[in-house]
């Protein structure tokens, strides 16, 4: 309808006026129009100049929005059915101005040309050259052969000295490349790779995590590898690294090592300025524990390392979404062998999983099932002090479980640990009688008082923490156990419908010691958590 | 009001409770003289107590009274069986007490002899008494029952009577009695019927003895139910604040060389105060200390709270009470030399018994080696003090290098670090906040840290030391460290709980180092002698000071920190 008005020449969608006016647009206006003026562009009838200046004025309105390259693809059909106007836009690129030059990519990829990309490429401009790379990315090349002689226009642009345009613009066009030719033609893949990785200038290393998501299936296994290894090391922006990294994993995480994954993380996490919650990476981690192997090795590699961030990472994401109990079963292959590096785990373990009591027990009993004679005493010891005189709920229900598996060593040392907090138990409930120490009456209300301010702060939290709470509207139910509500139905028709309400709750158990110790308890796992590794 | 008191009555189970604590001072208000004080194993021949005189409002003449005493109730099978049966014994006053026992002067004195008990003589022996006394009454010897409705009556008539004891106090009295569930509010109405009965200046000596008796009977009944009701929390509170108001009003008394007959009466009011209190405490460490101290974490655990505050303030408390139970059993243990060789045993054994005790209680509970009150320096002065005075400080050593450790630990991990704020609410949020300003005003001043440092160059290298002092000045360079004396008014008003009194002495910062702390702590020893005046000090009851500054919060002086210059 609005083409058709234009058209008509009753509006002018391309006028001054218009674009002044889109300019001004409220955010939610501008989003609210830009689909319609999107559709209007392919059939408009006016200039090329028009044509981009209202496709530019779109662009750079919408931002760094995903959407924000909408117009651009009206842009191409638009080239497509206006072919001289399209070649204009060309010829006016190569003449260096600068609103052409800028959609020149779009205006090749609607006239389809190879020819044209490629004359770009001979230009003495640096950023015509990139414009023609960038087109060569997004045209539709089928031949092999040509297909090859952009992968070579691509690494003579990444060998000579052409700038960063160019050089970003040959890295995008040739993992496309790489798609189109397929995985078991990885032309000239890894000697490209190893010069952008060797070179690693400004954000190149950021743009090849970038392209593991968005181009995987031109990749042989080894240059996926060698990214890796790039992404492991220094890079200008270890935030969007990880970023990619972990949209890259998302169900496609058997093209990657886990080894080489869990390095990359290793090295970029301690990097970043603020920590990293498990949502951030939230493929990784349901890669992880989808495979309790995983889990193994990545608790053992970083519980050894004994690096702050990534035991503080480990932490989050044994608490991750309410989840409760993970179990960490660390085989003989998978711990470290050094016996310094298996006491320096069981107290990292305790230092930083102590809240997930389960999980850190299940870490100890491996050491104590694997480990040497040392390491298997330290573990049992750190399993009854702290974490069985803290919690006598999950734990030792799990222990008790445990003591049925057949390993003798496991056996025999959750049977010391019960009976011994057994022992402990029996001597706290001798007290059950004395009432000299309760606190009194003010006291209780204080604390009563204390817990409920606390609790309020708990409730709201989560429920701007929740997702569901964010999407639906709210209705607070005072009474009763089932909600009446009427559906409205086909032609009107009113159905009333009874349901029952569910709940959900989440529980911890507070940890003893931090009640009744809560300095000394304090002390002992901050200096787990921050001591550093000494031989022995 | 005599429910009350009959419930009381029935309640004691010990004989000792009646013969020793009740009817003594009932005797002396109902005008008759005892003419022994009774000890248990000394009964002589069948009589716990004799007095002489006339009972007010029922007897025209004087008589011998001989009192044969049983708690509660007593029963057929009391009547002739067992060790403590009653026909043997008023047979035994009847044939040897009568014949060798009575002193010249009463040998023409008609005789009472008089079964008591703070229950009733049950039905079923009724007809043994009835049949007994109608067989060997004389015209001389008569026999008469005294139980537990007649004590009662005797105490509402003689002691606690409308015009003797006033509305408030009696209120109050009641209220605590009621209260006894609740520590805290008991303590406090005990506190209030004891301040009316002995805060006033008495207009003559009997009305002293009299307010004296009353506050004792008051106070005995008050813990009676409180250990009926199996709390002794609250008999132990109780029992402390009414050591400290009977001090109050007799430590005015002169010392003479000959005491009077009031002296006498005075000391032997003090005496049964006292040994209220020691019972007491050691009721509540048989129940507490002594039976879990040497498990671990159980005592914390009992406080039953999920603050960790809470749990640091009962141990701590707990601590406290320990060594000052120390203190006093090794003051009588050293200061009675003519008493029974066995009673001082008893008593060191009772020393060695609160310190492994307090060895126990402080490896057993953690919380112990962080102090979140500033003010918990007083029970660890206690500790060491109690320490000192039986050489082993070293025992308690590793303890207090704990602590130095552990409470700047907590400042610099803004964790439970030791505060000067002492409102419940406030310790309750502790540490409210990170931010300087609130460290500032929650460690304004200190008591504790100039103490613990003084004890660092005991224990302590150069190491912890420097960590010790480094750590304060990083975070808490503010804070005033000070010591307290009491000044000439503090004996006039500590007793009864008045804080503002007394020298502050500054100029202790651990930073000076330990020369310029001990320094001043020597000059201000050296110009603060008021302390030699506080009555306690100069009667030789220095725990009974120590007490006061527990009970009421007030700093132990540095006078008392160290013992071997």
């Amino acid at each position: 309808m609005l083409c058709q008005l234009h058209n008509s020449g009753k509006i002018s969608l391309v006028s001054d006026d218009n674009l002044a006016a889109i300019e001004l647009l409220a955010h939610n206006d501008f989003w609210s129009v830009i689909h319609s003026l999107d559709q209007a562009i392919p059939e408009l009838n006016c200039s090329y100049r028009d044509v981009l200046r209202l496709v530019h004025t779109l662009v750079s309105k919408a931002g760094s929005d995903g959407a924000a390259g909408m117009p651009n693809m009206s842009l191409v059909k638009w080239c497509k059915a206006n072919p001289e106007k399209a070649q204009l836009i060309f010829e006016e690129a190569k003449s260096l101005d600068t609103l052409c030059l800028s959609h020149c990519v779009f205006a090749i990829q609607g006239l389809g040309s190879t020819k044209l990309a490629f004359e770009l490429l001979k230009h003495p401009d640096k950023g015509v050259v990139a414009v023609g790379l960038r087109a060569l990315g997004r045209l539709d090349i089928d031949n092999e052969a040509v297909a090859k002689r952009v992968m070579d226009e691509c690494c003579r642009a990444v060998e000579m000295d052409y700038g960063k345009d160019v050089r970003s613009s040959a890295i995008q066009t040739a993992f496309k490349i790489w798609e189109k030719l397929g995985p078991s033609e990885p032309y000239r893949q890894k000697k490209f790779l190893e010069a952008v990785i060797n070179a690693n200038e400004g954000d190149e290393i950021v743009q090849m995590s970038a392209a593991l998501f968005y181009h995987p299936k031109g990749l042989a296994a080894e240059s996926i590898d060698q990214i890796l290894g790039a992404l492991a090391g220094e890079v200008s922006n270890p935030q969007a690294i990880l970023h990619w990294l972990d949209h890259a994993l998302h169900s496609n995480e058997e093209n990657f090592d886990l080894d080489k994954v869990i390095d990359v993380l290793a090295a970029q996490i301690p990097r970043l300025e603020a920590s990293i919650e498990p949502s951030n990476l939230y493929n990784f981690c349901q890669w992880i524990w989808g495979d309790p192997g995983n889990s193994a090795q990545l608790f053992s590699s970083w519980l050894t390392s004994g690096q702050f961030e990534l035991c503080k990472f480990l932490a989050s994401m044994a608490g991750e979404g309410g989840k409760k109990n993970t179990i960490v079963d660390i085989s003989r292959a998978i711990l470290p062998n050094e016996l310094v590096d298996q006491i320096f785990m069981a107290r990292k373990c305790v230092g930083f999983l102590w809240c997930h009591e389960v999980t850190a027990a299940s870490i100890l009993l491996s050491i104590v099932k694997n480990g040497k004679k040392e390491a298997r005493e330290e573990a049992e010891k750190l399993l009854y002090d702290p974490l069985l005189l803290s919690y006598s709920g999950d734990l030792r229900d799990f222990l008790e479980e445990q003591a049925k598996n057949p390993s003798r060593r496991l056996s025999d040392c959750i049977g010391h640990l019960i009976k011994h907090h057994d022992a402990y138990l029996a001597g706290l409930e001798k007290t059950e009688q004395l009432v000299e120490f309760l606190p009194t009456i003010a006291q209780r209300r204080a604390a009563a008082m204390k817990e409920r301010e606390r609790n309020k702060g708990i409730q709201k939290q989560a429920h701007r923490n929740s997702i569901f709470s964010q999407m639906v509207s709210h209705q607070t139910l005072l009474y009763g156990k089932k909600t009446f509500s009427v559906i409205h139905g086909e032609g009107g028709k009113k159905i009333p419908s009874i349901m029952p309400l569910s709940e959900f709750s989440y529980s911890a158990e507070l940890p003893r010691l931090s009640v009744i110790d809560p300095v000394g308890f304090n002390e002992m796992l901050t200096v787990f958590r921050i001591e550093q590794k000494v031989s022995l | 009001m005599k429910i009350i008191l009959k419930e009381y009555l029935a309640s004691l189970k010990e004989r000792g409770d009646l013969d020793k604590s009740v009817l003594p001072n009932l005797l002396s208000e109902i005008g008759l003289r005892v003419l022994n004080t009774p000890m248990i194993g000394t009964r002589q021949n069948g009589v716990d107590i004799a007095a002489v005189g006339k009972v007010k409002g029922a007897d025209k003449h004087r008589y011998l009274y001989l009192f044969c005493i049983k708690a509660g109730n007593i029963s057929r099978s009391d009547w002739s069986t067992g060790i403590q049966a009653v026909r043997p014994e008023l047979d035994e006053i009847r044939d040897v007490y009568l014949r060798s026992n009575i002193a010249r002067e009463y040998a023409d004195l008609p005789i009472k002899i008089c079964l008591c008990c703070g229950g009733e003589l049950e039905e079923t022996a009724l007809m043994n008494w009835a049949g007994y006394t109608d067989q060997y009454t004389t015209e001389k010897i008569s026999y008469e029952e005294w139980n537990g409705d007649r004590l009662a009556d005797l105490m509402m008539r003689c002691l606690l009577a409308r015009e003797l004891l006033e509305e408030e106090p009696r209120r109050n009295f009641q209220k605590a009695v009621a209260m006894v569930n609740e520590p805290n509010a008991c303590y406090e109405y005990t506190r209030a019927f004891l301040g009316n009965l002995l805060r006033e200046e008495h207009e003559s000596k009997k009305d002293q003895l009299l307010k004296l008796r009353q506050s004792f009977i008051c106070l005995h009944a008050v813990i009676a139910w409180a250990i009926e009701a199996k709390n002794l929390e609250s008999a132990y509170k109780v029992s402390e604040i009414g050591m400290l108001f009977c001090w109050n009003t007799i430590r005015k008394r002169e010392q003479k060389k000959r005491p009077t007959k009031h002296d006498n009466s005075l000391m032997f009011i003090l005496d049964q105060f006292l040994k209220l209190y020691l019972m007491a405490s050691e009721m509540y460490f048989e129940k507490t200390a002594y039976a879990y101290g040497d498990t671990p974490h159980a005592l914390s655990v009992a406080v039953r709270s999920r603050e960790p505050v809470d749990v640091n303030l009962a141990m701590f408390e707990l601590l406290g009470r320990l060594a000052i139970r120390g203190i006093w059993t090794d003051l009588f243990s050293r200061g009675l030399p003519d008493a029974d060789p066995h009673f001082l045993k008893s008593l060191e054994e009772s020393t060695n018994r609160s310190l492994d005790t307090m060895v126990s209680v402080i490896n057993s509970n953690p919380t112990l080696s962080s102090p979140i009150r500033d003010d918990h320096m007083i029970e660890i002065a206690l500790v060491m003090y109690l320490s000192q005075l039986t050489q082993s400080e070293s025992r308690f050593l590793p303890w207090l290098k704990s602590i130095s450790h552990r409470t700047t630990f907590a400042l610099i991990t803004n964790s439970q670090y030791p505060t000067c704020l002492s409102d419940y609410a406030d310790l309750l949020a502790h540490p409210e906040s990170p931010e300087q300003s609130y460290l500032d005003e929650a460690c304004v001043g200190s008591i504790l840290y100039p103490y613990v440092y003084f004890w660092m160059q005991y224990m302590a290298n150069e190491k912890d030391t420097a960590e010790f002092t480094g750590r304060l000045m990083k975070k808490i360079p503010n804070c005033t460290h000070q010591a307290w004396f009491p000044d000439e008014d503090s004996d006039d008003l500590i007793w009864c709980g008045e804080t503002y009194h007394g020298i502050c002495v500054t100029d202790l910062s651990p930073h000076n180092g330990h020369e310029a702390l001990v320094d001043t702590l020597n000059k201000s020893i050296e110009a603060c002698t008021a302390i030699t005046e506080i009555s306690a000090v100069k009667a030789g009851l220095i725990p009974m000071f120590l007490t006061a500054c527990r009970h009421y919060r007030l700093p132990i002086p540095p006078s008392f920190w160290f013992l071997r210059a």
